[in-house]
């Protein structure tokens, strides 16, 4: 963080997102993670994202961007990337285009609801890109409406007090989902928190190094505060607690080979009963899939024994 | 532009006169649509009890996020409303976050508008501040009355300003009022309910009134935003990526501000990476090399900070708290 | 023409629009198969895999996500075309209407086919009527060898910078599509001499622009959106003088083409009928067979339907007594359909206005007789005989309406 001051900062602020929203510090981590955050081209689904960046005539990003239609994200980045070939074939491409990474950032809803088939048809074409996901359960820029990744149970304007809610694969799961597809050379679950504050931008730098070879996927939990309903500085705390108790699992799939490698970032304590070494039981946890789980990762050199003692004082409301 | 004669202010509402137009100015969660709609809800009640009146309310949210400024126009008529357009020229402005800028709030002004304004300030006063000129004005501290009335964290001034709001239509009876009030908040149950309308009586009871008309208060008329031609638009509607978003000084939406004790602060930039609205080119959190080489952060950028306090809840020393945002934001 | 710039192949439409996607050099084409307009996938995919076609072929999983990637594919500053048609372009609704906003010149080539429900494979311009208001360009051909010289034209104007609109090449389906027939393509010198003329797509906020970059189509607030939508009106305003030039060049140096309208017959004629499409061709015929009967009537072909070329029709049909338009689409509960429609204002502030009557005829790829041309030129002797409906008259229903 000590040349954060002079970075080239690829989406700056003043824009119209809520107090309290995580996605900024979602999507600018993975831009400036690539390995010329300029040669990075970005598509966006319709979401709060979209509609906080950019109100015209003004637009918070500094790199090329573009909006597509809600449910497209797969198809468009296939376009630019198809785009990005056959100009460099023709020698066509204009000066400074030499590392040109393709990336597309769309919500929940965006990912695995309307658009499941598009991510799913993206990753089974095996086209190199950044496929960025940020998971705030929800359809938050309409007001908060049930998505594939609300929670059964959770309370959403269309299934309001969890009324007719099912369990979904695609929550905890969507990585599995999109691991079906071989050709995917990297996906992760990651998260913002005190705890692991680089989780994220460790994981985008993996994945862009992967994301040249095939399709990368980054599945970010972003919480919301109006939609989750929680005091709007608790986001990173909610990252914590949400990795120490396994609630969000922390982890990346690496393709090595023909094989998808599972690699675990973090053993909540609730697990450690299950943990030998070498497997997990299946159905504890989304890496319990029977294939071996190795700990020591980049993100973390060894599994905390004990967890840092913060504080977690709110000032704001008085409580502890 | 209305055509009434100038009395004290609307004693009734005129047959085959055109709708008295109302704009609420506040932010997300300080109650106003709710106000608005307890509004509706009186004309519902009057329009059952056999009067002839119309009224509409219509929300206009920009992006639609908490803190940001949002507009609710409301017409009030004798005859049915046909019309829905966002009215250009405002008999009511109810202002209910005067750090709103002045330039959105007084939009549609004409000269006989009559401004109602949240503030802790006389009249007088914040008519000088906001440049009014010959108007109107009633105050009310309505942000410090729901505090004291509703003692919860957000209390919402809405029902506080709906007393001092019923002073201008003082053909509507309090007491339906009051019933509107009660129809609107039931559901939260008898204390949340009990609160409001001695609230509400209080913001009736302990506004301020002030006849600028004739006063020396100047004038100055909003100068409109300039606007792009056609011909200069992009194709697509396409803007050259310079981050030009920054000049949006997004501060004004909060209503807490964070004080950096530099004593306790180790630079460990934790509050750095938690702050959405944080960028380098307009920091929330300044920063500046020490002689010894290392970044170090050396106080809070205002500009942009919304005052979501997520700096406070990941500074591991506690060098961080909140205070209330004054109306005089730096 | 002193060079001799093509040779002869037999082809059908499909074929056509296939070569002609290579011919011009496109670097992209996201393909979704439907028919009758599948074929055209398979020739440029083949084409690719035989080196011939020189930019990439992606294979989406639906007509949406293939125009999402001709989408982004065109603001990459890729020459983008995408083949497809009814259902398919129906599906990617969201996307034909995108691309006029967002100013790309993508090229779909539509094999004209029928919308469901009922299902029905065979031609009818149902599925292109929707989007007549979507701000794209919209040339119809009449045979194969216009798929292949449109498409060019296309390329040329869309990518224009005073237009860059999206261009619907559109032909009928099976009729045009799968009937072979003997065309000119060109050779290695006239595609080298069309590749010069139509030049490099420079696309102004190329999202490949990494020195320049652009933030592009997002929220647009009521203070500024008529202001984005007027210089598409604009665009399209510009759009005649563009075609003109460029059918002019590809004239002079090709072979000649049509570009707004075709008229047979018409100087002299008291009655004409218009149509667009390959019924051109059975209309003209049976215009024929009357004038040899003394009949003095005429036929016009639109074929840029939009911009509607509002000056022509005046000056061709403004001193016409009657006049019939064959629509292959229809409309329910209006007076007239499209074609119909466009045709009647067009006509409406002259100071004499002929006689229009509306026809519905080949919807579902069924067959439009020449008898049944021969009745409506009596009819439109007659328009006294005319019913006043308020709807048009559809040819051939079983136990349906009377020319």
């Amino acid at each position: 963080m000590s040349d954060h001051a002079e970075k080239f900062c690829p989406l700056g602020n003043g824009q119209a997102a809520c107090a309290g929203c995580t996605i900024n510090q979602t999507i600018e981590p993975v831009v400036s993670a690539a390995p010329q955050p300029k040669q990075v081209i970005a598509v966006g689904a319709s979401g709060c994202s979209i509609v906080a960046q950019y109100i015209y005539p003004l637009t918070a990003w500094k790199i090329n961007f573009t909006h597509v239609i809600f449910e497209t994200t797969g198809g468009a980045m296939t376009g630019m990337e198809a785009a990005y070939k056959a100009l460099k074939n023709k020698g066509r491409l204009p000066p400074g285009a030499d590392d040109v990474r393709v990336l597309g950032i769309a919500g929940d809803g965006a990912t695995a609801d309307i658009g499941l088939g598009s991510l799913l048809g993206w990753c089974e074409r095996g086209d190199p890109g950044l496929y960025l996901c940020y998971d705030n359960n929800g359809y938050q820029n309409t007001g908060t409406q049930s998505s594939g990744t609300s929670p059964k149970g959770s309370h959403t304007t269309t299934t309001p007090h969890g009324y007719q809610t099912s369990p979904k694969a695609q929550g905890k799961d969507l990585i599995k989902l999109v691991l079906c597809q071989p050709a995917v050379t990297y996906a992760a679950m990651t998260t913002l928190s005190t705890l692991w504050p680089h989780d994220l931008e460790y994981k985008a730098e993996a994945a862009f190094e992967a994301a040249k070879h095939g399709p990368a996927f980054l599945h970010c939990i972003s919480p919301c505060p109006r939609g989750w309903g929680y005091p709007a500085d608790q986001a990173r705390i909610i990252g914590d607690i949400g990795i120490e108790t396994g609630v969000i699992p922390l982890y990346h799939v690496i393709k090595v080979g023909d094989e998808h490698i599972w690699y675990l970032d973090f053993l909540p304590e609730r697990y450690k009963e299950y943990w030998n070494g070498g497997e997990i039981q299946k159905d504890i946890h989304p890496i319990g899939n029977g294939s071996e789980a190795n700990c020591g990762s980049k993100t973390c050199s060894q599994i905390p024994q004990k967890l840092p003692d913060i504080k977690r004082t709110s000032t704001v409301n008085g409580k502890t | 532009m209305n055509q009434k004669a100038d009395i004290s202010y609307f004693d009734k509402l005129e047959p085959d006169s055109p709708p008295v137009t109302i704009v609420w100015h506040a932010r997300g969660n300080q109650g106003a649509v709710a106000a608005t709609e307890i509004l509706i809800i009186l004309f519902a009640l009057l329009i059952e009890m056999g009067f002839e009146f119309d009224g509409t309310s219509a929300p206009i949210f920009g992006a639609a996020k908490e803190g940001e400024p949002i507009r609710i126009y409301v017409r009030l008529s004798h005859d049915k409303i046909e019309v829905f357009y966002t009215p250009t020229s405002l008999d009511v402005i109810v202002i209910v976050d005067p750090t709103i800028s002045r330039n959105v709030t007084l939009q549609g002004a004409h000269k006989d508008t009559v401004f109602l304004i949240n503030t802790n300030k006389k009249p007088e006063e914040i008519a000088r501040e906001l440049k009014l000129g010959s108007k109107r004005i009633i105050t009310i501290d309505a942000t410090r009355i729901a505090k004291e009335e509703l003692k919860s964290k957000r209390s919402h001034p809405n029902t506080t300003i709906l007393g001092a709001f019923a002073r201008i239509f003082p053909f509507l009876p309090l007491e339906l009022i009051k019933k509107s009030i009660e129809t609107k908040l039931e559901e939260k149950g008898h204390k949340v309910l009990d609160a409001n309308l001695k609230a509400f009586e209080r913001g009736f009871a302990e506004a301020e009134e002030f006849d600028g008309r004739t006063s020396d208060i100047p004038l100055e008329e909003v100068v409109p935003a300039k606007k792009l031609a056609w011909y200069d638009i992009l194709p697509g509607a396409s803007i050259p990526a310079t981050g030009n978003f920054v000049v949006n000084k997004t501060g004004s939406w909060r209503t807490e501000r964070p004080i950096l004790d530099l004593e306790k602060c180790i630079s460990c930039m934790n509050c750095i990476q938690a702050c959405n609205d944080y960028s380098p080119d307009a920091p929330t959190i300044l920063t500046q090399y020490g002689k010894d080489g290392l970044l170090k952060v050396t106080g809070i950028g205002y500009d942009h900070c919304k005052g979501c306090a997520a700096c406070v809840t990941v500074c591991p020393n506690q060098a961080i708290h909140m205070v209330p945002e004054t109306e005089e934001r730096q | 023409m002193t060079e001799k710039y093509f040779v002869i192949k037999p082809g059908d439409g499909n074929m056509m629009a296939a070569q002609a996607i290579t011919d011009a050099d496109t670097d992209v084409v996201a393909v979704y198969q439907i028919t009758p307009s599948t074929q055209v996938s398979e020739i440029v995919a083949d084409m690719k895999r035989a080196g011939e076609f020189t930019g990439e072929v992606r294979v989406l999983h639906g007509e949406i996500e293939a125009y999402t990637a001709c989408y982004t594919a065109s603001q990459c500053g890729a020459r983008t075309a995408g083949p497809s048609c009814s259902q398919g372009l129906l599906y990617a609704s969201e996307l034909l209407h995108a691309m006029s906003g967002a100013r790309l010149p993508i090229v779909i080539l539509a094999a004209n086919r029928e919308v469901s429900a009922p299902v029905n494979i065979h031609a009818g311009h149902s599925d292109v009527m929707p989007f007549r208001d979507s701000g794209a360009v919209m040339l119809f051909a009449k045979n194969a060898q216009e798929v292949y010289d449109f498409t060019f034209l296309a390329f040329k104007v869309g990518e224009d910078k005073r237009i860059q609109l999206p261009v619907w090449v559109n032909y009928d389906g099976f009729e045009v599509s799968h009937t072979t027939v003997i065309n000119k393509v060109l050779n290695e010198a006239g595609i080298k001499k069309v590749r010069d003329w139509l030049g490099i797509y420079d696309r102004p906020c190329s999202m490949l622009n990494i020195e320049h970059p652009h933030s592009t189509g997002g929220l647009v607030l009521p203070n500024y959106f008529m202001e984005v939508k007027y210089a598409i009106l604009q665009a399209m305003q510009n759009v005649p003088k563009v075609m003109t030039e460029a059918a002019k060049f590809y004239s002079e140096n090709f072979w000649p083409v049509h570009s707004f309208v075709e008229g047979y017959e018409l100087e002299d004629a008291e009655y004409a009928i218009v149509t667009m499409g390959s019924r051109f061709g059975t209309v003209k015929e049976a215009v024929r067979l009357a004038r040899a009967n003394g009949e003095k009537v005429g036929a016009l072909r639109i074929i840029s339907f939009r911009p509607f070329p509002v000056e022509q029709i005046r000056t061709m049909l403004g001193n016409k007594k009657a006049v019939a338009v064959l629509d292959r689409s229809a409309v329910y509960g209006s007076a007239m359909p499209p074609l119909c429609g466009d045709i009647a204002s067009s006509l409406a502030n002259l100071p004499t206005v002929p006689r229009t009557r509306s026809f519905v005829d080949s919807m579902g790829g069924r067959v439009l007789t020449i008898e049944q041309v021969f009745k409506i030129i009596e009819s439109l002797k007659h328009p006294e005989k005319w019913e006043m409906d308020t709807r048009s008259t559809w040819i051939g229903v079983e136990k349906g309406d009377t020319i």
